[in-house]
């Protein structure tokens, strides 16, 4: 297991040097210059000299990789952002906060409600509250999150006025981006818990267990849910990733100075470290999530625990 | 062991209802089986011997399956008026089942002990975790399984030793009645054997009475006190096992299906099958079910369902042949 982490953390090595890689040609190979867009148009043309020296931008392509690189592995520093001259690390820490609590506030709407009322949905298949759910699901599938976030915003910030616009200062305004970036996550959990549900229902045994004479409550929370949810585990593992990437739709509706939104500044400005800090931030983070998903499901399922747990004890045969 | 009857099955209907139409699985069943004693329920695949295991244990597919008809007495009880609550107390306490394929009827996330441990938990039958514990090990070494085993998975085990588990977790709670769906059919042929014979001995030790469904001739020779002969949702023969081995009247249907078997003794260069196929359950033949595929039709055959003639004391067949003999009905 410990083996297992281990080698796994090991990968992240190359993947983070791959992104950085492939990230740092595709900002080089765009076109606009950061020296110049920091100082306007019309500014002089020693002075645009005068910066791109500044910021080390007049080496070779191989060159300044190199140096970017090398600054990170040698002293741990991401370099220093063109337009604020902070190091990237601050910059994308002091945003990170707002983007990991709209996450938070979107993964467990998402997650409870979804698996709830996916079960529900599962356990009273074809009846008025399936039907009602399904097509809850299909509604919050079918609205574009600009959409909903507008709409929201409309009635519970202008009409009833009982939540504030935009800003992130207090928990309050997390409430509603976390209800807009919810709705995708929750219909798709939702659909989810149900299919993956009945999959399992019909397994035989489940039956047994019935058989067994089982309350109907543990065949349910006990049998069938433990085996439903690999599917989910895994769902809500993509989902955390795709949130922590940073909701740019959503921290632009609701005015959150998150990670989405350092992001698009940032490549407006071709302020490249703080691009590539943000993103590797983030690779590292989704990584990180898809090692947790896979230790959860050898925590839910002894078959894969099997598969990495080393051949301790030589195992007790019986005379079959 | 006094002959009183522990199970009663009158004028039994199931049938599921599908999208398309309704299959009629059980057909006009009747069976009663005294305690201590084994019966097979012979018969094709899609003879609704399963179904008809699951109609006594009110396990049909929720929506689909239904026991339109009938009476099952259980032990004095009428089980398809009791409610869900009552018959959740009888599943696995009084009546267990065992299912056809070991393979899949273990849940895959939890250790055996603790699903072997769980009957015993939900029946209330030991109060405390360390009782459990014991009867567990109990019956590992029953079944021959070392106990230091109760804490591993389901994948851990093979084929035989999980129906071993499985057989271990339906007499835990020694049941009086064992319903055993094709408990071998998917072992290989020692570990058959096998499980046949530590049937047998429980069934003695705990003196339960079993319903054993197989279409193996050989294995109901083997353990079988009556047998009851299986076609399209009904039963068409029945009675003691030397009735039906050694009996020299039969059903066609039953005549058919031992001459099958291919003798060892004789030099043959085919299989005798019986021409033909089971009818579709959802279009079942007017008359007897199996006039279609009969070397002995008559006409009457076709329009009017037989009547059960009885042969001997306790031998019925149901066909036309016999009943200008003994008169209809008994």
């Amino acid at each position: 297991m410990t083996k297992f982490i281990i080698k796994r953390l090991l990968m992240l090595i190359p993947v983070l040097l791959g992104i950085s890689f492939i990230l740092f040609s595709i900002m080089n190979l765009t076109p606009g210059d950061a020296a110049t867009l920091l100082l306007g148009d019309s500014s002089k043309p020693e002075a645009v000299e005068m910066l791109r020296e500044e910021l080390g931008l007049n080496g070779g392509f191989f060159e300044r990789y190199f140096n970017y690189i090398g600054n990170i592995l040698l002293r741990g520093d991401f370099g220093i952002s063109y337009r604020t001259k902070n190091p990237v690390f601050t910059e994308v820490f002091t945003r990170f906060h707002y983007t990991l609590r709209l996450a938070f506030a979107a993964i467990a709407i998402s997650s409870i409600l979804g698996v709830l009322l996916g079960i529900l949905s599962a356990i009273k298949q074809y009846t008025a509250p399936d039907n009602i759910i399904t097509a809850i699901t299909l509604g919050l599938t079918s609205m574009p999150d600009f959409w909903l976030g507008l709409m929201l915003i409309i009635l519970f910030a202008v009409k009833l006025r009982i939540l504030p616009i935009s800003g992130a200062t207090s928990w309050k305004h997390f409430i509603l981006p976390g209800f807009t970036a919810a709705a995708n996550y929750l219909a798709n959990t939702i659909r989810m818990s149900r299919s993956s549900m009945l999959e399992v229902s019909r397994m035989d045994y489940i039956r047994t267990a019935r058989a067994k004479g089982v309350p109907e409550k543990d065949v349910i929370f006990k049998h069938t849910f433990k085996n439903a949810l690999m599917p989910i585990v895994t769902l809500v593992g993509v989902n955390m990733g795709w949130q922590l990437g940073g909701t740019i739709i959503i921290e632009q509706i609701f005015g959150i100075p998150g990670i989405g939104s350092l992001m698009i500044q940032s490549i407006r400005l071709k302020d490249v470290p703080v691009v590539i800090g943000c993103v590797m931030f983030v690779a590292l983070l989704s990584s990180l999530i898809n090692l947790a998903t896979d230790i959860i499901y050898m925590y839910i399922d002894p078959r894969l625990r099997a598969q990495f747990a080393k051949v301790k004890k030589k195992a007790v045969t019986a005379n079959d | 062991m006094k002959n009183e009857k522990l199970l009663e099955i009158k004028d039994l209907y199931a049938q599921y209802n599908t999208d398309e139409d309704i299959v009629y699985a059980v057909n006009d069943l009747s069976l009663s089986l005294d305690r201590g004693r084994t019966l097979g329920l012979v018969g094709e695949t899609g003879a609704g011997k399963t179904t008809t295991c699951l109609s006594i244990l009110r396990l049909l597919p929720e929506r689909i399956g239904e026991i339109s008809k009938g009476e099952i007495i259980f032990d004095g009880m009428d089980i398809l008026s009791l409610s869900e609550d009552e018959m959740r107390k009888i599943r696995g306490k009084d009546i267990a089942m065992i299912f056809q394929d070991p393979l899949s009827s273990l849940n895959p996330v939890y250790t055996i002990g603790m699903q072997i441990g769980e009957v015993l938990k939900y029946h209330g039958i030991y109060k405390d975790d360390q009782a459990i514990e014991n009867r567990v090990e109990e019956m590992l070494d029953l079944v021959g399984l070392p106990k230091e085993r109760k804490n591993d998975y389901p994948h851990q085990f093979s084929g035989g030793m999980k129906q071993r588990v499985v057989i271990a977790m339906a007499l835990a709670c020694e049941p009086k009645l064992l319903l055993a769906d094709e408990p071998t059919t998917a072992l290989d042929v020692t570990i058959q054997a096998q499980v046949l014979k530590l049937m047998n001995e429980l069934k003695e030790r705990l003196q339960t009475a079993m319903i054993l469904v197989t279409h193996d001739l050989g294995i109901v020779a083997e353990i079988c006190d009556d047998v009851a002969v299986m076609y399209a949702g009904s039963i068409i023969e029945k009675g003691r096992i030397e009735d039906i081995f050694e009996g020299q009247v039969h059903h066609p249907y039953t005549v058919g299906l031992f001459a099958s078997i291919p003798n060892l003794k004789v030099k043959t260069r085919r299989l005798s099958p019986i021409d033909g196929l089971m009818p579709d359950p959802a279009d079942l033949p007017k008359g007897c079910t199996f006039n279609p595929r009969c070397p002995h039709r008559m006409e009457v055959c076709k329009t009017e369902e037989p009547p059960c003639v009885m042969i001997g004391e306790e031998h019925m067949v149901k066909c036309h042949l016999f009943a200008s003999k003994e008169g209809g009905r008994p």
